[in-house]
């Protein structure tokens, strides 16, 4: 008797997303979990693929960025093909079908009742880089992109900063338009160094760095949300959903579902000639970054960073790509590019060139082959400063570059000096935000230090 | 003395783990927690709960030695505690001055370039200025020395990230590291031109040819916002971590012992997710009375790196809750287990309600009948549902 007649036939698993709200179209796999009734892991995979196993029971599960948990369980027999449903729990769905991504990739959606409930009064005594809480008069959203014409750059080492008046409008539009949820988008007509601005009264301006680009490479969209604690958050949305995905999974350090993540952005040939995502292909490198070997961190990061001179990502990819691979000298010079380039899009990249630069800034390198010249250590120890004030007003919990400051060029945690100007492509978020429900008398907080 | 723990004599060479835990809470140049701060010292008082913190740590890595992932080789202690702070006063440890830590920090790495295979832990507590995702500038017990520059008793934790990476001079290096940062991250607007100030290096730095440790960095607070404590007591960042290390963050590990049950492990992917999404819930305090704290992970995460194995599934808290509540008086649920054994003492009907129970980590399947039948309300379906810590909430929908 073989082998092979003794072995059960193996039957063909196929997964299925069931979600009330729908399933946001452009996903092409979720990261799935299939362990047997002991919990022994069995398989890893995406949604998106279709698994041999043994016969038997197995439970199937899909974490999402957002942190909701779809499941379902089967039971595999031998030459069949079969399909497992996952769901989310019933309180885990999304309150409306236009918020899905958001509700399951960014963050979740709490019902406007649950919302209302769950506010939480704030303690003043509490210092806070972070938007105000509801009490605020005004909400209103600016978009600023640098300069007037193409070549315009975000030069971080010009002799005086970009005055306020060089900022222009880059006009924004909702796209959907809710109370607690706003989503715009920012057609751009050109190529430049962006922010876009949320104006809070009696807080510092927030500066989120933002892609604007003409299609192909732009139609990413802002999303204004409230959080559960009746904070207002800004973020981006990335164009590609799956690029977006694999930037959340990155951003919670959860290393499992970002390498599987990454397997759909690779399919997707994001591969410079073949599919030119470069917003995606850095969202891809910044997470092979995180959770790979250097060797496996692949070569196209030198394409990113020659073909697309307007975005400082690949200049920052690039660099620590190199840092990695004990390249420093060319490392350093990648690094010093972002002095034309601008700030980051993404805040790992403003990490990876403040901490590089400030080792390269003490080392000794007399003593290496691949010293940079006189001119650019100088150059180093000009951006560095630069940079390094606005990592110190920057949120590292946010995967996009946030920071404060009364102007894009002044990162601080000052006030406005002179009133806020409203402009006509200014968007008045106030209705979307209203000033919610009474608070009720202050908690005393335990014994509390800081 | 700072070697507080020394078993390298007992391991005979082999791989272990190498600790470094600073914690100061009396810093000696800045007024006590209960006088008003001073511009002259940068608004910053001392702490009461950082070298305790610290202390904790270093007994629950004494305490669970059997069940970390490598033999516990060396701890090295510096403590500087407050006058309230009795339990943190060791005869182990150093006060954790600028210069104590520089002696500490050579030891320690000296320890961890003994094998490749070793492993490091890195903890401190203390106040901190927060400079990139990955950099915080760590203050020590001398911080504010007068005729000083104003970070000369401090030490840059990339500086300490950066110097145990492998080296081309210094050679290997333990190839799985961990650093937990428990710091007030303190905004630099109290200093300065703060980002052209300078920190003493504590080591220096060979850039490495090929850096694939394991390392990651946990912070345990926003940017800019303070890290919060109980007075006199561990911090609320210590109380999570010590809570997740315990097993409210432990998940099924990969590799299964030899019946096929998989090993329940704490790994540093899973107390980040634990620490990020139930940050309230592992203090264990009342959520309300909590302020607004979180978790991040930087550094690189190359491997899950195991921190704590379990002997076994761990405690999950249970929420059962029948939605309407009119149904409650009619809705039996009823929970079995993997092995096909019923869950006794669920009462009928749930009381209280919503309905809390701990019960252990696994796949449990559940149903919910309405007893007797009523035209208002349905079965809930049974199903298949995996308990994870630490926390799973399942809510009944029964309206017909």
């Amino acid at each position: 008797m073989s082998d092979q007649d003794t072995k059960p036939q193996r039957g063909q698993l196929t997964f299925s997303l069931q979600l009330r709200s729908g399933v946001p179209s452009g996903w092409g796999g979720v990261p799935i979990e299939v362990r047997k009734r002991s919990l022994a892991l069995a398989a890893r995979c995406l949604s998106s693929d279709s698994l041999e196993l043994e016969p038997g029971a197995y439970h199937v599960t899909a974490q999402m960025p957002a942190g909701q948990v779809l499941s379902g369980s089967v039971e595999v027999t031998p030459g069949q093909q079969q399909q497992v449903v996952l769901r989310p729990e019933e309180q885990d769905e999304s309150p409306y079908e236009t918020q899905a991504h958001h509700h399951f990739v960014v963050e979740a959606r709490m019902s406007r009742v649950t919302q209302e409930k769950a506010r939480a009064p704030r303690y003043p005594m509490l210092e806070s880089m972070g938007p105000a809480t509801a009490s605020q008069a005004s909400t209103v959203l600016r978009g600023l992109i640098l300069g007037r014409n193409t070549s315009s750059q975000w030069n971080l080492l010009a002799p005086e900063p970009w005055a306020p008046a060089e900022w222009r409008p880059l006009p924004l539009e909702p796209d959907v338009a809710q109370e607690g949820y706003v989503v715009l988008s920012a057609p751009a007509h050109r190529y430049g160094p962006s922010v876009i601005q949320l104006h809070l009264a009696g807080a510092p301006l927030i500066h989120m760095v933002f892609p604007a680009a003409p299609e192909p490479f732009g139609g990413h969209r802002i999303t204004v949300t409230r959080s559960i604690d009746g904070a207002l958050s800004m973020d981006l949305q990335l164009k590609n959903p799956n690029a977006d995905m694999l930037l959340r999974y990155s951003q919670h350090g959860d290393r499992t579902q970002t390498l599987l993540s990454e397997r759909i952005l690779m399919a997707e040939q994001l591969l410079f000639g073949k599919h030119q995502d470069p917003l995606g292909a850095a969202v891809g490198a910044y997470a092979l970054m995180r959770f790979s070997e250097a060797k496996k961190i692949p070569t196209w990061t030198e394409n990113l960073f020659e073909g697309f001179t307007w975005l400082p990502d690949g200049s920052a990819i690039r660099g620590e790509h190199l840092a990695r691979v004990g390249e420093h000298g060319k490392a350093c010079q990648a690094f010093l590019t972002l002095a034309e380039r601008g700030l980051p899009i993404f805040s790992d990249g403003l990490t990876f060139a403040v901490d590089r630069l400030r080792s390269y800034v003490k080392t000794h390198w007399t003593r290496r082959k691949d010293a940079p010249t006189p001119e650019e250590q100088e150059r180093v120890a000009k951006l560095l400063p630069v940079l390094a004030r606005y990592a110190a007003y920057t949120d590292f919990t946010r995967p996009v570059t946030t920071f404060t400051g009364a102007d894009p060029s002044h990162p601080s945690l000052e006030l406005p000096k002179s009133a806020w100007e409203s402009r006509a492509s200014d968007v008045d978020l106030t209705p979307n935000f209203p000033m919610g429900t009474k608070q009720g008398p202050e908690l005393q907080p335990p014994l509390i230090e800081g | 003395m700072m070697l507080a723990y020394d078993g390298r004599a007992a391991l005979g060479g082999k791989p272990g783990l190498h600790v470094l835990i600073v914690g100061v809470s009396g810093y000696r140049h800045l007024p006590k927690r209960t006088e008003p701060p001073l511009p002259q010292s940068y608004l910053l008082r001392q702490l009461s709960s950082a070298a305790t913190s610290a202390y904790k740590v270093y007994d629950w890595l004494l305490t669970h030695q059997q069940s970390l992932p490598l033999p516990l080789a060396t701890c090295r202690l510096l403590l500087s505690p407050s006058e309230e702070e009795t339990l943190a006063v060791q005869p182990g440890a150093c006060p954790a001055t600028r210069q104590a830590l520089e002696t500490a920090a050579h030891e320690w790495r000296t320890d961890a370039r003994s094998h490749r295979d070793n492993m490091t832990l890195f903890y401190f507590a203390g106040h901190g200025v927060q400079r990139s995702r990955d950099d915080t500038v760590l203050l020590l017990e001398d911080f504010a020395e007068p005729y000083q520059p104003i970070l000369a008793r401090c030490v840059e934790l990339q500086n300490l990230y950066q110097g145990m990476a492998p080296g081309p001079l210094g050679g290997p290096i333990a190839s799985q590291q961990v650093y937990f940062v428990d710091a007030c991250r303190v905004l630099p607007s109290a200093f300065k031109n703060f980002e052209k100030l300078v920190v003493p290096d504590v080591f220096d730095v060979e850039l490495p040819d090929v850096d694939d440790r394991s390392a990651p960095i946990f912070h345990s607070t926003l940017p800019g916002m303070l890290s919060h404590a109980l007075v006199n007591t561990e911090s609320l960042f210590c109380r999570a971590l010590l809570a997740g290390l315990n097993g409210r963050a432990a998940m099924p590990g990969d590799d299964t012992d030899p019946q096929g049950n998989p090993r329940w492990v704490v790994s540093a992917h899973s107390l980040n997710k634990a620490l990020g999404k139930h940050f309230a819930l592992l203090t264990n305090l009342d959520p309300k009375l909590l302020p607004a704290q979180s978790v991040t992970m930087g550094g690189q995460l190359l491997g899950d790196l195991p921190l704590h194995r379990l002997n076994g599934p761990p405690p999950v808290d249970l929420t059962l809750e029948v939605d309407p509540q009119a149904a409650v008086p009619f809705t039996r649920v009823s929970l079995v287990d993997s092995l096909g054994q019923a869950l006794p003492d669920l009462p009928l009907p749930l009381a209280p309600h919503p309905h809390s129970k701990q019960v252990l980590a696994g796949i449990y399947t559940v149903a919910a009948a309405i007893e007797p039948p009523n035209p208002l309300f349905v079965n809930w379906p049974k199903r298949q549902l995996l308990f994870l810590p630490p926390r799973y909430s399942c809510r009944f929908r029964v309206q017909q």
